[in-house]
């Protein structure tokens, strides 16, 4: 199994989870920012939690990764400026939309076509910050195991 | 299907980020993912990344899903969004590409996004992640609070 197939494998659940919580539902994003529903707000504690107490088992369990065997590690993200300009544009575009990049995905899957022209926005978006030379990995600091790895292949 | 209850629904993105981080120490992101498809277009020699194929795995995971639930049909309606700006493609396309503009390069700019930042990056307890997340999340709550203001009604 490869990286690319972990890709693959992991994206189709990730995407059938976004439709199965209606994730991909414009009344369910803006919904929640109006507080007319909490469900995605627990899920989203639930999730973050999740994932908080998973990676701190398997850091202490000193657990390896499939692919490599290498140690489970991930590095540090110090709060910068990009953290608050990037995300507060984010942050509008999202609540317009109704929708965020994983949303976009899943919503084309569905049949939603009118996500064409957000997913067109979205890639242009991402190719003018590129070009700009704004793009900035998730983290900063020494990249971790998997990241080094991808940066040279 | 009924829609997933979200303790569950929070289990399984939980899910998703450790399997990933355990499979080979990578982060669940969707915008790094449509970064791959970026990347994928701009140096198609190289083949697709694992974060393009990320990206097409969400969208055949939504194909499968309203597959599996017989909802799967071809609409432009956008229920809700339609309601609130109307359903002309000629007002709806433009804005919808716009905010999708703001999304793609606010959230490249930041380094992630609802996925990225929201569940791996506070789930790894990595602070620049949570203040994105703490910026987006209001800032989307300000900006939905404004248009329900102005456009009135629910």
């Amino acid at each position: 199994m490869s990286r690319r197939w972990v890709g693959l494998v992991f994206g189709v659940a990730f995407g059938f989870w976004l439709a199965w919580a209606r994730l991909t539902d414009y009344r369910a994003i803006v919904g929640a920012l109006r507080f007319q529903s909490f469900y995605l707000w627990l899920l989203f504690a639930t999730g973050v939690a999740t994932t908080a107490l998973g990676l701190r088992i398997l850091s202490r369990t000193g657990a390896r990764t499939w692919l490599t065997r290498a140690p489970l590690a991930w590095p540090p993200v110090s709060p910068q400026r990009r953290h608050v300009v990037g995300s507060a544009l984010f942050g509008v575009g999202g609540a317009l939309a109704g929708a965020c990049p994983g949303p976009i995905a899943a919503q084309i899957g569905e049949g939603r076509l009118s996500a064409l022209f957000t997913l067109a926005g979205l890639l242009a978006g991402i190719a003018v910050a590129d070009t700009l030379g704004k793009r900035q990995p998730l983290f900063v600091g020494a990249p971790c195991a998997g990241e080094a790895q991808e940066a040279r292949g | 299907m009924d829609r997933c209850p979200w303790p569950l629904a929070g289990l399984i993105v939980g899910g998703i980020a450790i399997g990933l981080q355990w499979a080979d120490n990578l982060p669940l992101g969707a915008t790094g993912a449509a970064g791959g498809i970026v990347e994928l277009v701009r140096r198609p020699g190289r083949g697709p990344s694992w974060r393009a194929l990320f990206f097409l795995g969400t969208l055949l995971g939504g194909l499968l899903y309203a597959a599996v639930t017989g909802r799967l049909s071809l609409t432009w309606a956008y229920p809700g969004f339609d309601a609130r700006f109307g359903a002309a493609l000629a007002t709806k396309g433009p804005l919808l590409l716009a905010a999708g503009g703001l999304i793609g390069f606010g959230a490249r700019w930041a380094g992630g996004c609802t996925s990225g930042h929201g569940i791996c990056g506070v789930g790894r307890l990595q602070w620049g992640s949570l203040l994105a997340t703490a910026t987006f999340v209001v800032t989307a709550i300000v900006v939905a609070q404004l248009v329900g203001m102005i456009g009135g009604g629910s």
